[in-house]
């Protein structure tokens, strides 16, 4: 019996295949991916831009052209630059705010930290609208408490607060979204870093101030960036604030024009495309900033070591404590009141009245005939859409930040965009996505039609995220996983997402609050048969029926808080917040 | 000779009498005619086993409908999806590319693009029942009809609506001498609430009764010179009057606007301007109907059009959702704010009163 060398061994063509196949499973797999995210994304996006560049049936010679129709909108340039004001007040006064904030939450002994970050859960669970309206009653120059009061107290002799103005603006995007969603993200992000980078800075004889600035924010360049990515593009968008606080005073800004193109009948979608369209078009090149700056060197902070020691604040400690928790109460616990305050009483905000208070508002809105219907359609569209979520968008982060592939970067690139076109204009891809893919149209008139857009539409928040905290950790943990054996699989399932838990978490429970709240993205996808809770508050609202919108509005945030309450509670319970 | 008498009468009468017989016969068999025709579209309905409904958003007159309609065809599932008009065409038309067909029943306001977009049939051919199909009833088709041809689309409300005040600031006996040429007045500069018009809603019809009244010029003074302030909902337009922040205001009914108000107890004399063709036009609150083509459940859609449209659930519903019904044998609710008889008033919907181009206009006129 002679023995021959291995590679002479002839093998099958089968068996070749599968070795190489074998050998480049990460590269099928990004490939995969990216094949799935791309066609889930790009299909309504697609569209929309598709549209932009067909002819509308508008007289004129350049009238047809839907981008010139929508530039040559009255008063557009002016609401541009409207909104880049706004939009660089917010993140000025928000970011270094938001940055500051999370740091004394995550890496100082600062008291109840844990529970002040809740309270920044709550801000963003409550919805715009009702904050805004709350904060009317109490900034409003003509009948504002807050106004009344200082006047009646003789400090001073006119009203002072006026919401209704630009800083009245800013002043409500800062405190519904404009902080709020940023110290979610951010204060995991800090956590995470290993003490033992500051516990260095400190031998080399660096203060707590030259550390933080010097060790600690720049570690944490990917996670600022793509939160205030995220916000810029955030800002972009939302319109309610402007719509009720800047309509009155001549303040227009971008999306404000975009709903008039869309509220037009016929509406004119595709004039809204090219403003969506533009959008992506500005945004593009700060994504692939965002993604040079994140990737251009090493920013793991999460090592095999493991070191969590907080900076202590010394006499500082309460002085903190009372800033923030006053702070924070009057940020999140104020409006909150006020909004359930608000669906007892007879007339939001009107005091003397015979009778103040009522339940009448919530009889109406729980006897509703539909009401039990769209709360378990929500609840199903809530859950169906985070469980999917935190699962896939770990996998399509996975594969951005560590899939051997060329593809890494195109797939980060790709999940950024269902964020860059408003979900007003990119529910119309949407509705021909699901009514032409086949599969899809399946769904269609079902509550996995509504999940699937959601699951589209949370994807850049989801899977940036993730994203930022697998930047977060250094590659020996994984490697070490193989060393002892484990495939990519099992490394993925049985260590990084462990790790990634809280950040998971967190995840899966602003999916959920963005979704059951959401109506501009799946409003066309919406019937009878699938109606959820926030479609039903719209109709109250649109019918004046102010008392039952508060009602189901107020609901859909104790929903939310009890969702976030059983997260953390399942979270400490499984030692999940170890970290997070 | 009396014998001869009574004889030569009845001869007389005979042919009253046959005439008479052959009238009651003929009704008997129209009777027949339509109630088995209305007998055999129920029994098909209920095999169908449901109605489509895409409406425009009130959720009075939705839960009027979906508690009614239970109650009378139990059998029948109403499936009503409250629809946004502006975004309801281009889903429909996506929905149809697709091979999908799945609505019944439009029941928002008149709507052009659903009648250029060829969604609708012509409505009479579902009418069977005798009260229904009577267009005396209705105004005649041409009034009740929105769209050019007079069969696709046609309102079921008869909706006043005027700019309403607050009477302790403007005295009543003015605004009835003067109108809404008051609405000029500078001292009002600033103190007018207006849901936008620059969107379609409540607020852009008022454009073509202004248009009207004032001419383009008075039109572009009101919107440019008396600096009114724009709103996007109709609570803040009401709350501003409440409140004292404005005098006018221009957008839907007091009576339903400050429907809330009231009933909680706050004190204010609002009054609108006048039910004259000079202070009103005409809408019809949302309330058109008509039938897709190609729908789904042509028995059920039949049902619904008849059900709709008798006299005991338009009485109903009038009361329900407090806007007068356009049939005539039903009494309006407030007797003093009706159309005047004969008189001509801007029906803002139509196509020919153009508000969509005063629209584009005022867009024009308050870029921001």
């Amino acid at each position: 019996m002679t023995t021959e060398p291995l590679d002479a061994v002839p093998v099958s063509a089968f068996a070749w295949v599968f070795r190489r196949l074998y050998m480049a499973r990460g590269e099928i797999v990004a490939a995969a991916v990216f094949a799935a995210v791309a066609f889930l994304v790009l299909y309504p996006i697609g569209t929309v831009v598709y549209l932009t560049f067909v002819p509308n049936e508008l007289s004129g010679v350049f009238g047809t052209i839907p981008w010139y129709r929508a530039f040559s909108e009255p008063g557009m340039l002016q609401s541009v630059l409207n909104t880049i004001y706004v939009v660089v007040a917010v993140q000025v006064i928000s970011m270094p705010l938001s940055v500051g904030i999370s740091w004394f939450l995550a890496r100082t002994d600062l008291p109840g930290a844990r529970m002040i970050e809740f309270c920044f859960w709550i801000m963003f669970f409550l919805p715009s609208m009702g904050v805004m309206t709350g904060w009317l009653l109490l900034f409003d120059p003509d009948f504002g408490l807050f106004n009344q009061w200082l006047i009646d107290a003789g400090l001073i002799k006119a009203s002072i607060f006026n919401l209704y103005s630009f800083w009245g603006i800013v002043f409500v995007h800062l405190t519904t979204y404009g902080i709020s969603v940023k110290v979610m993200l951010l204060t995991p992000a800090f956590r995470n870093l290993d003490s033992s980078v500051e516990e260095a800075s400190f031998l080399c004889g660096a203060n707590r101030w030259r550390t933080l600035i010097r060790i600690v924010l720049p570690l944490m360049t990917p996670a600022m960036l793509v939160v205030l990515l995220m916000s810029i593009i955030r800002g972009l968008e939302t319109f309610e604030i402007e719509q009720v606080l800047g309509t009155p005073i001549k303040f227009q800004v971008y999306s404000t024009k975009l709903y008039l193109l869309m509220a037009n009948s016929p509406p004119e979608f595709r004039a809204a495309g090219t403003l969506g369209t533009a959008v992506l078009a500005m945004v593009l090149p700060l994504i692939v900033l965002q993604r040079w700056a994140s990737t251009r060197r090493s920013f793991a902070v999460v090592g095999g070591r493991g070191g969590n020691a907080r900076i202590r604040l010394g006499r500082w400690r309460w002085p903190a404590f009372i800033a923030m928790a006053g702070g924070v109460a009057f940020m999140s616990l104020l409006p909150f009141l006020m909004l359930v305050a608000g669906s007892f009483m007879k007339l939001f905000g009107f005091f003397d009245l015979p009778q103040v208070w009522t339940f009448d508002h919530w009889a109406t809105a729980l006897a509703d005939i539909t009401f039990i219907a769209s709360l378990r359609n929500m609840l199903y569209l809530g859950f169906g859409t985070a469980f999917l979520a935190v699962g896939i968008y770990a996998l399509v982060a996975y594969c951005a930040v560590r899939a051997k592939s060329r593809l890494r970067g195109a797939i980060d690139m790709v999940t950024w965009l269902p964020y860059t076109v408003p979900g007003i204009v990119l529910s119309f891809g949407y509705l021909n996505m699901a009514l032409q893919v086949p599969i899809f149209a399946l769904l269609y008139g079902t509550v996995g039609a509504l999940i699937l857009v959601s699951f589209l539409a949370s994807m850049p928040l989801g899977v940036q995220v993730i994203k930022v905290n697998m930047l977060q950790m250094g590659t020996e943990i994984e490697e070490a996983g193989r060393i002892v054996g484990g495939g990519w699989t099992r490394t993925f399932r049985r260590i990084i997402l462990p790790i990634g838990s809280p950040t998971l978490a967190v995840v899966g429970i602003m999916v959920f609050a963005s979704t059951i709240r959401s109506v501009s993205s799946i409003m066309l996808l919406s019937t009878g048969a699938n109606r959820v809770l926030s479609v039903l508050q719209l109709e109250f609202l649109s019918g004046g029926s102010l008392g039952p919108a508060a009602v189901v509005g107020t609901v859909i945030v104790l929903i939310s808080l009890a969702a976030a309450i059983v997260v953390r509670l399942v979270s400490s319970r499984f030692g999940i917040q170890a970290r997070g | 000779m009396i014998m001869n008498d009574v004889v030569s009468r009845l001869w007389r009468a005979m042919p009253v009498a046959v005439l008479m017989l052959v009238a009651m016969a003929g009704a008997a068999s129209a009777q027949a005619s339509w109630q088995a025709e209305w007998d055999k579209t129920v029994a098909a309905a209920k095999t169908e086993g449901k109605v489509v409904v895409g409406m425009s958003p009130s959720t009075v007159r939705r839960d009027f409908l979906l508690k009614q309609w239970k109650q009378d065809y139990p059998e029948i599932e109403l499936s009503l999806s409250i629809i946004s008009s502006s975004g309801f065409v281009p889903q429909v038309t996506t929905e149809r590319a697709a091979g999908k067909y799945l609505w019944d029943i439009w029941h928002s306001g008149p709507n052009f693009e659903v009648i250029k977009a060829g969604l609708l049939d012509p409505l009479q051919p579902e009418m069977i029942l005798p009260d229904v199909k009577d267009p005396a009833l209705w105004g005649g088709w041409d009034d009740a009809f929105y769209d050019d041809g007079k069969q696709l689309e046609m309102g079921l409300v008869n909706d006043l609506e005027s700019p309403y005040y607050n009477a302790a600031v403007i005295a009543p006996e003015r605004a009835k001498a003067e109108g809404l040429k008051v609405m000029l007045d500078p001292a009002y500069k600033g103190k007018i609430v207006w849901f936008d018009p620059r969107v379609t809603g409540p607020g852009e019809p008022f454009l073509s009764l202004f248009a009207h009244v004032f001419g383009d010029e008075g039109l572009k003074k009101l919107v440019v010179d008396q600096d009114p302030v724009f709103v996007g909902n109709m609570n803040d337009a009401a709350q501003a009057i409440v409140r004292g922040k404005a005098v006018i205001a221009v957008a839907g009914k007091p009576q339903s606007n400050l429907a809330d108000y009231t009933q909680a107890g706050v004190k204010i004399d609002v009054r609108p301007f006048g039910a004259t063709p000079e202070t009103a036009y005409r809408g019809t609150d949302g309330a058109a109907l008509g039938v897709f083509t190609k729908r789904p459940h042509p028995n059920a859609t039949r049902v619904f059009v008849n059900w709709i449209m008798s006299k005991r659930i338009a009485a109903l519903m009038s009361v329900a959702v407090q806007y007068d019904s356009r049939r005539k044998d039903v009494r309006p609710l407030d007797p003093n704010f009706t159309m005047l008889p004969g008189a001509f008033y801007i029906d803002a919907q139509r196509a020919e009163n153009h508000a969509r181009e005063y629209m584009e206009k005022v867009r024009e006129m308050r870029p921001q």
